[in-house]
């Protein structure tokens, strides 16, 4: 019984350990919004996100869809939070990758 | 030849009727906008405060001329705009928007209250931009509607760090009006994150311009 209880915090502890760590490890939220055409969006988009405490830098790109979120050292936004910002916002999000670039790394990558 | 622009504005626009602001009658949850507006016939101001994107609430002003039976009009309003549907797509978006507000109107007639309703749709990608307003006013002893369709193109794809350039034709037209004939415009707009400007002329030459401000 005791094995069983010890294998069983010690899975918890392993998956905990695969799945929560990276997501507090990310230094950016690369998230993919559909209906982003105007730079009042981007605006709007960009003064949302810079209101989190834990938001170091906002990147919109009308041309790739895109915001970038860089988190501050040691803070998150967890993915359902972001949705709700952009859905909050007006937009909706198609996707949302974590990523160990900054928001440099990821204006260089698209060319801006 | 005005008159000839203006059948082809019309078929263009589909529906080319007449008159109201083409931004958007709601910002971004937070948001405050400042707009100015001159028309041939119709000059317009307000400030709009959008607790979310789904709604507003506005307060502003309007003055039209060259109306029949009423001579002049000059309101006072509040208002409240609502985004009915938003459609968004991968390189689109689309609105539908309603509004409705009171206020104090004068005219010819004498002074009264003066209540108005209106609607937005517009589609909009980074190249093509079409929209079409309708707005009814109404008070003691008269009633105009002031309808715009509008169309325009970009002639490149603009980014946040980068102006966006717009050529926009627009049917405008005010029923009761003296003359209530569609009156084509042709305007370049211009806007970035935080402004948005609108110069242009109607067929006869008169100036327009639209400016508008995110603060």
């Amino acid at each position: 019984m005791i094995r069983s209880i010890l294998s069983l915090a010690t899975v918890t502890i392993l998956l905990g350990a695969a799945f929560a760590a990276p997501a507090l490890d990310a230094r950016s939220l690369r998230i993919e919004v559909n209906g982003l055409v105007c730079a009042f969006c981007a605006d709007g988009i960009t003064r949302t996100f810079k209101k989190e405490d834990a938001a170091a830098e906002v990147f919109v790109s009308l041309e790739d869809k895109l915001v970038a979120v860089q988190l501050k050292d040691g803070a998150d936004i967890t993915g359902a939070t972001a949705t709700q910002l952009l859905t909050d916002a007006g937009y909706t999000v198609v996707g949302i990758q974590r990523t160990d670039a900054t928001v440099a790394e990821i204006k260089a990558e698209v060319g801006r | 030849m005005p008159r000839l622009f203006s059948l082809g504005l019309m078929a263009l626009a589909g529906v080319a009727l007449a008159s109201p602001v083409v931004a958007r009658p709601i910002s971004y949850a937070g948001g405050h906008m400042l707009m100015l507006e001159h028309e041939p016939d119709v000059d317009r101001f307000s400030y709009t405060y959008s607790p979310s994107h789904r709604w507003s609430v506005s307060a502003g002003g309007l003055r039209a001329t060259d109306l029949a039976r009423s001579g002049e009009v000059e309101l006072g309003y509040v208002r409240a705009a609502r985004l009915l549907h938003r459609w968004n797509l991968p390189s689109a978006q689309a609105n539908a928007f309603v509004w409705g507000g009171v206020g104090q109107g004068r005219t010819a007639l004498g002074n009264s209250l003066a209540r108005h309703a209106g609607l937005q749709l517009d589609y909009e990608t980074r190249r093509v931009y079409t929209s079409f307003i309708s707005e009814l006013h109404e008070g003691d002893g008269w009633s105009h509607r002031f309808d715009t369709a509008a169309i325009g193109w970009a002639p490149y794809a603009h980014d946040v760090d980068r102006v966006a350039t717009w050529i926009v034709v627009k049917g405008m037209r005010a029923t009761n009006a003296i003359d209530d004939d569609v009156t084509p415009v042709a305007v370049l707009r211009f806007f970035t994150t935080r402004w948005w400007l609108e110069v242009g002329a109607d067929a006869d030459g008169r100036p327009l311009a639209n400016v508008m401000v995110n603060l």
